[in-house]
């Protein structure tokens, strides 16, 4: 069923790294979609800190039946009828995702470089992109994220680091006014971005180390957390109690880089960033869609999906979201929130009761561990055909 | 086919295979008195003439008393190829195929009546270039022979560099009408037992009339015959070669061509070059990362010049962007126009000086800079600020030091002009994410493409953007070889403790 493709345990994390990475480059939700952005980098890091416990969760349940996916989990669980039907619901979210992003990239490269083309022309060249990428396999997706996560990474750091001039710690201050309980709701928007690493579960049966998905899901969240609270601290402390009003945070900070009259204007870079970002993103789950319906249809190959789906990415993405603000209005409290963090947590409660209930898995679990961890190895980084290892005698001994 | 016995019907056979061929030399020998009459066979401008009359006319001349009355012709052949004939090389052979081989390969072969065998006798000579200074990498610090036509001259050089056994050649004859040798060289115990195999069963399936170069057994064997990037390294340095057998990896040397075939290859490889070892490794770190820039440059300098000018002028400082703004003034076409007129010219003038004589060199050198440099920018043809970005283009796509990987460099570089052309930062974008996306998906002989930083592995990345000192590059590239123990641990060399002060 893995067409002998692999992803190692790093290029998990890349994807999903950069995937958070997207969304944080575009809109930064945590300070454009709040009403209070002092407070925004509290309930960043409460967020952070709650996805760490889910990312344990999916983990935990992963570990139950090692290289299944959450579809095949859910059918395992919850028997035929129910379990078709989570994986439904989780196709769902996960196409619409990739249809936000496309719209996403499109509006942005409109509110910034480019006011004059339609947003549908971007969105429909990102989605081709991507769609190419899911089409060559999620082991060139995997390899692309690690190649750009570390770019990626880089160069956002320096966009936060080059304004310093601008940024002013009373900004900053005070710190939680209003006490640490009007600032927690807003958390539920970063936890349900957080939340997206759902799609890490379809993964699993490529994975080279599929039991230590714990520790993948769990450095991906330290990781974006980090970048992501010192995008809020960086873009709070630049712009002050108006920072909600910017639409494009981190391309507005990039914006205003001034560095010996020489180094000006960087915002290239949010652009590049946010254009690698949103294709992995969307061929990501694009790839996880198709993939996902062809475990749930049956199929023995899911790219015959991949276009299909990226056409019908492109027709849903002018319905989902009015304009630039109706995404923003999308992403803030009154909406996200509610429609993400109710359905990941309530359908992994589902398949967590489940398998309490089951109790399945247990020791039968533990063995498959050890076949698919013999099965991973020989072929990591894909060479297929890497023979046991017959210690290495050198010539000249 | 065996031979016969009669030496006629023999001679016969032969001239008829070469068709009276006015290079096939017949010589016929009366070996002893009374002894079976003789014919050496071979090819003329193939053999060393004066090897064929020393060591193996003379040598039968010279034979005593005792062999010269034999009259078996068998036991007269046996006497030849112990006692007489004086080369390194005599096999017997008894039909006709691995004759003709033999002939073809600059042996001489000595008949006899009576007798359904041969003496294959090597005495292969013929004219062969000198062993110079490798042309196409050239280096200030390292060896400076290069591989010549003679495949075992080749062959000699690699193996000269290593002395341990472990150094193994495979031969392969490729080709119908060309019969050309190839030879796959690998370590044993190194390379990858299954890597070996993969490339010898690639070796085998092909089937073509002739290979006149190590470029058609490359477009034969190569994983993604469709990709613009070159997925199997040719080098034409033996010491690069022995460099990557240490590596791990297989080499591809044929007959009649200076270059050998080294895989599998990444796209690292194809940055580097042998002096980067030569040098201590922060100067080969430096290069390295000029190299990287280099690449980077080469393929997106101008498209990013096309999308800033033509879609973000806002991005560009501000006196940058006046002092374009000025320049490009007058310039009566767009900026992708004059982009691509630029490149072109510009490959235009390249393919023009490499082809042409090298008398007439300098003649387009000075028309280049004068119309090109100076007279289209007075001319307001296009602007200067142009001519330099496609200059810095073309110099930095020579600083690559694979030839095949830059030139692929330069025909990936217009589909991307006109991409920014298009869509601005974001066609480039684009341009650059499907780019990325097929080289993601490259293999070389099961190995990716884009390692050693993707999948990443330590051993890998200690010799790809950075050189690491040789001390503490202990490991080969994991996806090729068998990894550990390239040099043993604590080699750093430190000053002795505990010396006399100084």
């Amino acid at each position: 069923m893995t067409d002998g493709q692999q992803l190692s345990g790093r290029q998990l994390v890349a994807l999903l790294v950069l995937m958070r990475l997207e969304v944080a480059t575009i809109i930064l939700p945590s300070v454009s979609c709040v009403d209070q952005p002092r407070e925004s980098w509290v309930a960043a890091l409460a967020g952070t800190l709650a996805a760490v416990p889910f990312g344990l969760l999916v983990a935990a349940l992963a570990r139950r039946f090692p290289g299944q996916t959450v579809v095949q989990f859910g059918r395992a669980m919850l028997g035929r009828l129910a379990g078709t039907f989570v994986a439904f619901v989780y196709v769902v979210f996960f196409f619409l995702i990739a249809s936000s992003v496309s719209r996403e990239v499109g509006e942005a490269y409109v509110a910034s470089a480019m006011p004059e083309t339609p947003w549908f022309a971007f969105a429909a060249v990102v989605l081709a992109v991507a769609a190419v990428a899911a089409a060559s396999g999620i082991e060139v997706i995997g390899r692309a994220a690690e190649l750009l996560v570390v770019a990626a990474l880089a160069l956002f750091i320096t966009v936060l680091v080059l304004p310093l001039d601008m940024m002013r710690i009373s900004n900053l201050l005070p710190v939680l006014e209003r006490g640490l309980a009007p600032a927690l709701p807003a958390s539920l928007i970063s936890f349900g971005l957080f939340g997206e690493m759902i799609a890490g579960w379809m993964l699993a049966p490529y994975l080279d180390y599929p039991h230590k998905m714990g520790k993948y899901l769990v450095s991906y969240v330290v990781i974006s957390g980090v970048v992501l609270i010192a995008a809020i601290l960086a873009v709070v402390a630049a712009f002050g109690p108006t920072a909600n009003s910017r639409i494009l945070p981190v391309y507005n900070l990039a914006r205003n880089v001034s560095v010996a009259r020489f180094l000006e204007r960087v915002e290239m870079i949010p652009l590049a960033i946010w254009t690698f970002a949103a294709w992995v993103k969307i061929g990501l789950f694009l790839w996880v869609s198709a993939a996902a319906i062809s475990q749930i249809a049956g199929l023995k190959d899911y790219r015959p999906l991949v276009f299909p789906l990226a056409f019908l990415a492109a027709a849903v993405s002018p319905v989902l979201h009015e304009d630039l603000f109706g995404l923003l209005d999308y992403l803030s409290w009154d909406n996200w929130p509610v429609y993400a963090c109710t359905l990941q947590v309530t359908l992994l409660a589902v398949l967590w009761g489940a398998a309490l209930l089951r109790g399945g898995g247990g020791k039968a679990g533990r063995s498959e561990t050890k076949r698919a961890e013999g099965h991973a190895r020989p072929g990591r980084g894909g060479t297929g055909q890497r023979p046991a290892k017959k210690g290495g005698h050198t010539p000249g001994n | 086919m065996p031979l016969a016995r009669s030496l006629i019907e023999n001679r016969a056979a032969l001239a008829g295979a070469f068709g009276n061929s006015p290079d096939l030399v017949l010589r016929d020998l009366q070996l002893s008195p009374q002894g079976p009459e003789g014919l050496l066979v071979c090819l003329n401008g193939l053999v060393e003439a004066s090897l064929v009359g020393s060591s193996v006319i003379e040598a039968i001349s010279l034979m005593d008393q005792e062999d010269a009355a034999l009259t078996d012709p068998a036991k007269l052949l046996e006497a030849l190829r112990l006692r007489y004939l004086a080369t390194t090389e005599v096999v017997e052979v008894s039909s006709m195929r691995p004759l003709l081989r033999r002939l073809t390969s600059g042996s001489c072969v000595l008949l006899l009546d009576r007798s359904a065998t041969g003496l294959a006798v090597h005495t292969a000579g013929w004219r062969e270039r000198r062993i110079d200074d490798s042309p196409s990498e050239s280096t200030i610090r390292g060896p400076r022979d290069s591989f010549i036509e003679t495949l075992d001259a080749n062959v000699a050089m690699i193996r000269r560099r290593f002395r341990h056994p472990s150094l193994r050649f495979e031969p392969l004859v490729v080709g119908r009408a060309t019969q050309t040798d190839i030879v796959v060289a690998h370590l044993l115990g190194i390379a990858r037992e299954s890597i070996v195999k993969e490339v010898l069963t690639r070796l085998r399936r092909i089937d073509i009339d002739g290979i006149l170069e190590s470029g058609y057994i490359e477009e034969l064997i190569e994983d993604q015959p469709l990709s613009p990037f070159p997925q199997i390294l040719r080098t034409d340095r033996p010491d690069r070669v022995a460099a990557a057998l240490l590596e791990g990896r297989v080499a591809v040397l044929v007959d009649g061509t200076p270059f050998a075939l080294v895989m599998p290859a990444t796209i690292t490889m194809f940055l580097t070059s042998p002096e980067d070892y030569y040098d201590r490794w922060p100067v080969g770190t430096f290069l390295r990362l000029v190299r990287y820039a280099a690449f980077a440059v080469s393929m997106a300098l101008p498209s990013l010049y096309v999308a800033l000018t033509t879609f973000h002028q806002e991005m560009l400082p501000t006196p940058l962007a006046l002092s374009i703004a000025a320049q490009r003034r007058g310039v009566p076409v767009p900026a992708i126009v004059e982009a691509f007129l630029l490149e072109l010219a510009f490959e235009l003038f390249r393919e023009a000086g490499l082809r042409l004589p090298r008398i007439i060199g300098p003649a387009i050198t000075i028309a280049g800079t004068l119309v090109i440099g100076e007279a289209a920018a007075r001319a307001g043809l296009v602007s200067p600020v142009m001519v330099v970005a496609v200059a810095l283009t073309g110099i930095s796509s020579f600083a690559i030091p694979v030839y095949s990987m830059g030139i692929s460099i330069r025909l990936i570089r217009f589909p991307l002009l006109l991409l920014s052309a298009l869509m601005g930062l974001f066609g480039l974008a684009t341009g650059l994410s499907l780019l990325l996306i097929h080289v993601c998906s490259l293999r070389s002989f099961g190995v990716p493409y884009t390692s050693p930083f993707s999948p990443l592995t330590p051993g890998g990345v200690r010799d790809s953007v950075v050189r690491a000192p040789i001390w503490a590059h202990d490991r080969r590239p994991e996806l090729v070889a068998h990894a550990k123990g390239r040099v043993a641990a604590r080699q750093m060399p430190r000053p002795p403790k505990g010396g006399p002060g100084r």
